[in-house]
């Protein structure tokens, strides 16, 4: 009986981390100076899919993410474009030859990100919105 | 035919096969299309141009696809050198992460003249394939309908144009056939022909018993000496037999004009013949009768006895004419008749004969007198002079009533020495003043020679007079009546007469 009551209770505190964790959802950050106030999703489409290296104003954008595989980067990509990873893939693997796409830079941790985005003007990456510092600005958060 | 069959099947194969080919070949440049649509629209929202390239030369290298052009939202990104534009298929491309945004255009010419070229190659292939399949085996069915049936049935025929039907002429049947259906016809045909031989023999017997009977009948007609006749219904004569020709020949009769307006021509009464054979025809049964006819030639009196036969034979009424000349027979019996009439002593009619006359009066219901004569004192004249005597008397008394009678006037000998004269239509006063006349004539003596010289006998009469019809309606009454006013004299007065009084 007791068993079942702590079983209860685990499940119970389970589901709450996870929605937790599920209430963490990313925002896309720039640097606090960067001019852009607000990006939209097919924007950030064009940038992370590496059609254009430029914020909408013109200014060069560095465009950071995540290692291949990192679970942000995932998260990220398929919210963003709706797509499955697979297709993601084999869309860079044919974009790979062209080298008219410009890919990405990577990173291995969201500290990381962050403090590049912080330190570079240029720079746009995401993080979940529980890491946000004031060094960084946000210009995209997905509709729950 | 099987040839024209064939052709006119390989060439509707050879067009179901060529469009076929034609709309598979645009399915394939649609899916060729459709495969490089990923990468092109990948290349279309990149705008990449190297992208492009690769994919306009990919499709190219397809000999199927005469050129491409991959167009993003307004700029041609690549083009092959061939590519004009009209005639090609599109394929929209999307943006390859917003489904919904069209991003470019996919222009692909299909090559028509490979296509073509490979469809027509296909189906001539594939007509090679079936004429190479399919002749052999129509050659090979030819060659064994030819074999199997044709040339059999060929056989056969020639085989049946020889025999003659009813013959004793049978089809040769080949012992291997026999059990295919062929083989079967021909022995079906062969006992079909072993019935008709039956069927001919026995006709051929019972006609040769026909002609035979026929021939019996022909010289029993022919040779007949009673003239015989076979009339249609109309009137038209069928057979006249040689006895028949004669007869009617030599009555002048033309045997050639229809029956009986030819025979009514010479009839001395032609209505009643006309009559006869209508009545003949109409009650269909055996009409009897005599004519008497004309002979045109020698005017002489011919009389003819006529018999109609109905018959009816498939339908139609035909009638036998039997003819007989009884112109001799007639002429006899007359003769009789007349005789039979007579008293053969005096000539004058004899009983029958006046009987005959006086019913005929009757039953015309003429009114007439009659006188019942019997001679007085005639026995002893008999007894004392013989018969010889006694006959020359009454051939004198009949010769004296007939000089006092007219020639419309009955005069006979009743019997023995009784005699009865009749008149038509006589008053009282003129039948007494001839009774008076007759009394005087049979008074009148007549001179008799005998071996002792000769005599003068003379005799008397007692005469009963009747009328018709006061004093009776039949004869037999009559004469009655006039017996018993005859008797009254003969018991008072004689030679005298008196009328029946009842």
């Amino acid at each position: 009986m007791q068993f079942i009551l702590v079983h209860i209770v685990l499940c119970f505190l389970l589901l709450i981390t996870c929605t937790a964790k599920a209430n963490d959802s990313l925002v896309v950050i720039v640097h606090r100076d960067n001019p852009n106030q607000q990006l939209s999703q097919y924007q950030l489409i064009d940038l992370y899919m590496g059609k254009y290296a430029a914020f909408p104003d013109g200014t060069l954008a560095t465009v950071l993410d995540y290692d291949q595989g990192h679970p942000l980067r995932v998260e990220f990509l398929t919210t963003l474009t709706g797509r499955p990873m697979s297709q993601i893939n084999a869309y860079w693997s044919q974009v790979k030859f062209s080298g008219k796409a410009s890919f990405p830079r990577a990173y291995q941790s969201i500290e990381a990100i962050l403090k590049a985005v912080a330190s570079t003007p240029d720079a746009i990456g995401y993080v979940p919105e529980t890491a946000l510092t004031e060094d960084v600005k946000v210009v995209y958060r997905f509709v729950q | 035919m099987t040839l024209l069959f064939s052709v006119i099947y390989a060439k509707l194969y050879y067009r179901h096969v060529f469009e076929e080919e034609l709309a598979r070949s645009s399915g394939t440049v649609m899916q060729i299309g459709k495969t490089v649509s990923s990468t092109a629209s990948i290349a279309a929202y990149l705008e990449d141009k190297d992208l492009a390239t690769e994919v306009v030369n990919g499709l190219v290298s397809n000999d199927i696809i005469l050129s491409a052009a991959l167009v993003s939202k307004d700029t041609l990104l690549a083009k092959s050198i061939l590519h004009s534009g009209p005639g090609s298929i599109q394929i929209n491309l999307v943006n390859p992460f917003i489904l919904s945004e069209n991003i470019g255009t996919i222009h692909i010419a299909p090559n028509t003249q490979i296509i073509e070229q490979n469809a027509r190659n296909i189906a001539l292939g594939g007509v090679r394939t079936m004429l190479v399949v399919i002749l052999p085996i129509i050659l090979l069915l030819t060659a064994l309908v030819y074999w199997q049936v044709t040339r059999p049935l060929n056989q056969l025929g020639r085989q049946l144009a020889k025999i003659l039907p009813g013959s004793a002429q049978r089809l040769l049947v080949d012992k291997h056939a026999c059990h295919n259906e062929i083989g079967r016809i021909e022995l079906g045909i062969n006992s079909l022909l072993d019935k008709a031989e039956t069927l001919f023999e026995q006709e051929r017997s019972l006609r040769a018993e026909v002609v035979e009977l026929e021939k019996r009948f022909r010289l029993m007609f022919e040779q007949s000496s009673s003239p015989t006749l076979l009339v249609k219904d109309e009137g038209d004569i069928l057979l006249i037999n040689d006895a028949a020709k004669d007869l009617l020949v030599g009555m002048g009769v033309d045997v050639d004009e229809r029956f009986p307006e030819n025979l009514g021509l010479y009839c001395k009464t032609p209505d009643i013949l006309y009559t006869f054979t209508e009545n003949s025809i109409k009650q269909k049964q055996v009409m009897q009768s005599e004519f008497e006819f004309i002979n045109p030639l020698t005017q002489s009196t011919v009389w003819l006895s006529i018999i109609m036969l109905n018959t009816l034979s498939d339908g139609k009424w035909y009638f036998q004419v039997f003819l007989a000349d009884i112109t001799l027979r007639k002429t006899m019996l007359n003769q009789l008749n007349k005789r039979a009439q007579r008293d053969s002593l005096t000539g004058l009619y004899n009983r029958y004969g006046a009987e005959l006359q006086l019913l005929d009066w009757i039953d015309n219901q003429y009114t007439f007198s009659l006188m019942l004569i019997d001679l007085d004192k005639f026995k002893p004249i008999n007894d004392v002079y013989g018969h010889n005597a006694g006959d020359a008397l009454l051939k004198h008394i009949a010769n004296q009533l007939s000089g006092a009678m007219g020639s419309t006037d009955l005069v006979c000998r009743w019997g023995g020495d009784e005699f009865l004269v009749a008149r038509l239509d006589i008053t009282q006063q003129d039948l007494t003043r001839l009774a008076q006349t007759l009394l005087e004539s049979i008074n009148q003596p007549m001179s008799f020679e005998h071996r002792d010289g000769h005599t003068e006998l003379a005799v008397g009469a007692s005469i009963g007079i009747a009328h018709f019809p006061q004093h009776a309606e039949n004869l037999k009454g009559l004469v009655e009546c006039a017996d018993v006013a005859m008797y009254s004299i003969k018991k008072t007065s004689r030679n005298n007469f008196t009328f029946y009084s009842s």
